[in-house]
C-alpha cells in the first residue's frame, strides 16, 4: 500500500467514518460513547463524545465506565490510528491543511500540553468547580462550537426559534484553530486534544503499530519527508504525538505490524 | 518466537478485555441515584368552621330560629344550629414539589449528561428539569 493509494484510502475512510458519526439512521445512541472527538450536542451525533462524558462524569463525581471502557478498548487495539483515520475534527483540520499555504512546525514539547488539558480542563476543574465553571472543557471546546453551536444556531434561525448564541469565547477559540489549521498541521490534535493524548499513550502497547524493517531501509529519508507531525517516522511506532496517518508507509522499510514488534526502530538515527 | 508473540499480544488484549469489561459493567451493573424533583398532587381534608349558612330555609323563616320560643312547639332550638348531616371537612388538592430518588443505569445517565440533565449538588445528583428532556446541552 503506497502513497497515492494510501492517501486516497485515508480520505475515503475518514469520509465514511464522518458519515457514520453523523447519525445517518437517526439512532441517537447517546447512552454509549464513540471512540472519537465528536460533540454529542451536534444535531446529528450518533454517539456521545467520550471526552464530554469524562468531563461531565468528573463534574458529577461519577466514574464513567462506558466512556473509559470505549477509550481503553479502541486505544488498546488501534492506538492513535483513531485520530488519523476516524476522527471528524481531525478530518476537518486535514482538509483545511490541504489549502496551499506556508506551513510551520510546532515544537515537539508542545504535545505535552495535551496532558495538561486532560488533567486540568477535563478532570480537575470539572471535579472541583463543576460544569458551571467558565473553564469547564465543553464550554471551550472548538469541536463543540463547530459541530453543535453553529448548526443548532442555524437550525434555530431557519425554524424561526429564538437563537441561543454560543459563547463568544468558544467561537473565538474555534476561529483561532480553523485559521491556524491553514498554517500548521492539525493544531488542535498536536497542542490540545485530550483524547489524542490518551490514545498517544496507547501507542506504546497497541495491537497495531508501525513496524520498521531496517533491512529494507536505503536511507532515502522519505519517511522524514512524508511525516507531517514530528519528523520521526521510523521511530514513531510508540511516539505519543503520532496520529498514525500512515503516510510514512510510502517507504518500503515501514509496514503495519500486529504480531511482532520491531525493536530495530531505536537503532536508527532520527 | 511464540513467546515473543505472546508477550506482544498479552498487553493489548488484556487492555481490550478490560475495556469490554468496563463497558459491560457500566451498561448492566453500574447505577447511581438521581434525585428527581416531581410535582405531586395531594388530596387533603381541611376542617371547616361551622357557619350558619347551612340552616334550613324553613328555619330561617320560623321565629324559633331566632330564639322566639313563644310560638314554638316542643323541641325547637333556641339559637341557630348547624346541621349535623353536613361534612365538617373540605377536600382540597394541593400541589407540592417533592424529591423522588431514582436509580439510573449508566447509559441512561450518559443520555442525561449529553443534555445537561443532571447536576451534582450538595453531595447528590439532581435532575435539572421537570417534564420534557432539554433538547440541547447548556454549554
Amino acid at each position: 500500500m503506497k502513497h497515492s493509494r494510501l492517501s486516497r484510502w485515508r480520505i475515503g475512510v475518514q469520509s465514511g467514518f464522518l458519515l457514520a458519526w453523523l447519525d445517518p439512521f437517526l439512532l441517537r445512541m447517546h447512552g454509549f460513547c464513540s471512540p472519537v472527538f465528536h460533540c454529542h450536542s451536534c444535531p446529528l451525533a450518533t454517539l456521545a463524545c467520550p471526552i464530554g462524558i469524562l468531563a461531565n462524569g468528573s463534574a458529577i463525581h461519577t466514574f464513567p465506565f462506558i466512556a473509559l471502557g470505549a477509550i481503553v478498548f479502541f486505544g488498546a487495539l488501534f492506538g492513535s490510528l483513531i485520530c488519523g483515520w476516524a476522527c471528524p475534527f481531525g478530518f476537518l483540520q486535514d482538509l483545511l491543511g490541504k489549502i496551499p499555504t506556508p506551513k510551520f512546525e510546532l515544537p515537539a514539547w508542545a504535545g505535552w500540553f495535551r496532558f495538561a488539558v486532560l488533567l486540568g480542563l477535563v478532570a480537575g476543574i470539572p471535579f472541583f468547580f463543576g460544569e458551571d465553571s467558565p473553564f469547564f472543557f465543553c464550554r471551550l471546546c472548538p469541536a463543540g462550537a463547530i459541530e453543535a453551536a453553529v448548526p443548532n444556531g442555524v437550525q434555530q434561525a431557519v425554524t424561526g426559534q429564538p437563537i441561543l448564541w454560543p459563547s463568544m469565547v468558544k467561537v473565538a477559540i474555534l476561529a483561532t484553530f480553523l485559521a491556524s489549521s491553514l498554517f500548521t498541521r492539525r493544531p488542535w490534535c498536536t497542542l490540545f486534544c485530550p483524547l489524542g493524548a490518551i490514545y498517544g499513550l496507547f501507542n506504546h502497547v497497541s495491537l497495531l503499530f508501525v513496524r520498521f524493517q531496517p533491512a529494507h531501509c536505503t536511507d532515502c529519508d522519505l519517511c522524514h519527508k512524508t511525516c507531517q507531525y514530528s519528523k520521526r517516522s521510523e521511530g514513531r511506532a510508540s511516539d505519543p504525538r503520532c496520529i498514525r496517518c500512515l503516510e510514512c508507509m510510502q517507504c518500503n522499510a515501514l509496514t503495519i505490524g500486529i504480531l511482532t514488534r520491531s525493536d530495530e526502530v531505536r537503532t536508527r538515527t532520527v | 518466537m511464540r513467546q515473543q508473540i505472546f508477550r506482544r499480544l498479552i498487553t493489548p488484549l488484556f487492555l481490550a478485555c478490560a475495556g469490554i469489561a468496563a463497558t459491560i459493567h457500566g451498561v448492566w451493573f453500574h447505577s447511581v441515584q438521581v434525585i428527581n424533583e416531581k410535582e405531586i398532587e395531594e388530596t387533603k381534608q381541611i376542617p371547616v368552621k361551622p357557619t350558619p349558612t347551612n340552616l334550613l330555609a324553613s328555619d330561617l323563616h320560623s321565629s324559633s330560629a331566632w330564639g322566639d320560643d313563644s310560638s314554638s312547639g316542643e323541641g325547637a332550638p333556641g339559637k341557630a344550629t348547624v346541621s349535623q348531616s353536613e361534612p365538617a371537612f373540605v377536600v382540597q388538592k394541593i400541589k407540592r414539589i417533592a424529591d423522588v430518588p431514582k436509580m439510573e443505569f449508566e447509559p441512561s445517565l450518559l443520555r442525561e449528561l449529553t443534555v445537561g440533565g443532571v447536576t451534582f449538588h450538595a453531595g447528590e445528583l439532581r435532575r435539572t428539569y421537570q417534564g420534557d428532556t432539554p433538547a440541547l446541552c447548556p454549554t
